[in-house]
């Protein structure tokens, strides 16, 4: 902590002593490419776009901002600003069925899980069909909000402490195009008061 | 003192633990085998080391090594060896006729028949065909949501390096269209030592 001499004080831009929580979702996204990829690492980055994810600093959450962790989802999305409006169903079944993610907090494993265990608590639910071609589409677990894998354990994410999720494969997986595959770490952010 | 054998006291600073500290994490312990297209009596899970963390996550075959799991729900997972072939009638044939058995040190911990082991995961999808064919074939044990697990009544706490094992048994081997993956995951918390 640097002291502030009393006078400049008052040009403070937070409030002293003063903190708020709000709900919170980090997301990360990554491209999954076709027949190649066999490890993907999440948030250890900013993203250009808020659409792929709202880390505002790579790696970590920033000076003295906090959070707590209290859910995880991994879904698998279509191409970004493409036509392709869903991802084959295929191509769902098989990233999620044959890959585990790994969370790293600090220099420490805080666990890991098969995919098919964090559902994304949302998602398309509907019948979608064209006489011209075959519709498939799917999304990890059911499309539900309640539908959310939550911690027996939440973690707290200080500031300035690394941390990032890790997705491995055993095998690089034959898919029809590549893939956007997006963890979401859901809980509460810890902020100061502005 | 580090598991009985005193420590001298010059070397305590180089500790990899906090001294009489632990700490509690959501875990959840899983294993893979194939049920072969043949049919099996039984399998056998966590008494290898896994060859990826797709497959599996034990660190020490048969024990949890020097932490303590808490097991609070049993779930099973089923999905084709080759991506979109069958699984469906594999999955209703493996699970109605099987049983998960556990068994911690030398004691059996319960048997429940594996289709009320849904796994509380998995796809959720759809498709629409204009050829009238079906065009993928996929299947999950229960709806994929996490709150569809089958949860213990009685969770099971197993200690530092005491053996498990979970089976899963069928009365005959039952042929099935192609092998097909088994995982069986336990759910639950790990404690550990404080590094």
């Amino acid at each position: 902590m640097i002291p502030v001499p009393r006078n400049l004080r008052k040009h403070q831009v937070t409030v002293p002593n003063a903190g708020e929580w709000v709900d919170w979702i980090l997301w990360d996204t990554q491209i999954y490419t076709d027949n190649t990829t066999t490890r993907l690492d999440f948030f250890l980055g900013t993203q250009a776009s808020i659409v792929d994810g709202n880390m505002e600093t790579g790696g970590q959450m920033p000076g003295q901002k906090m959070f707590l962790l209290r859910g995880i989802g991994v879904d698998i999305l279509p191409p970004l600003n493409s036509s392709a409006t869903t991802t084959p169903l295929s191509d769902v079944v098989a990233l999620i069925h044959h890959g585990a993610m790994r969370l790293n907090i600090g220099s420490k494993s805080y666990s890991e899980w098969p995919l098919y265990l964090l559902s994304a608590g949302g998602g398309l639910y509907g019948n979608p069909y064209t006489a011209a071609a075959t519709v498939t589409y799917g999304s990890n677990g059911v499309p539900d909000p309640r539908a959310c894998y939550g911690l027996a354990r939440p973690l707290l994410l200080t500031s300035n402490l690394n941390f990032s999720a890790r997705i491995e494969w055993a095998a690089a997986i034959n898919t029809a195009a590549n893939c956007r595959v997006r963890v979401m770490l859901k809980g509460e952010l810890g902020r100061p008061i502005q | 003192m580090s598991n009985g054998i005193p420590v001298p006291s010059g070397l305590e600073g180089h500790a990899v633990t906090v001294p009489n500290a632990s700490e509690w994490v959501d875990k959840v312990l899983w294993d893979t085998q194939q049920y072969a297209a043949a049919g099996q009596t039984f399998l056998d899970f966590f008494q290898a080391i896994p060859a990826s963390l797709p497959a599996g996550n034990l660190t020490q075959a048969g024990t949890i090594g020097n932490n303590v799991m808490i097991i609070r729900s049993i779930g099973v997972f089923i999905r084709a060896t080759v991506l979109g072939i069958n699984v469906g009638l594999a999955a209703e044939v493996i699970s109605k006729q099987g049983v998960l058995r556990i068994t911690i040190g030398a004691k059996d911990y319960g048997v429940w028949p594996i289709h009320l082991l849904p796994v509380g995961g998995g796809v959720a999808g759809y498709a629409s065909d204009n050829t009238g064919l079906i065009p993928y074939d996929f299947s999950n044990l229960g709806v994929p949501d996490p709150r569809a697990s089958y949860n213990l009544t009685r969770p099971l706490l197993i200690p530092p390096n005491l053996n498990f094992r979970v089976r899963l048994e069928w009365a005959a081997a039952i042929a099935v269209t192609a092998a097909t993956n088994l995982t069986v995951c336990l759910k639950g918390e790990m404690g550990r030592f404080v590094q």
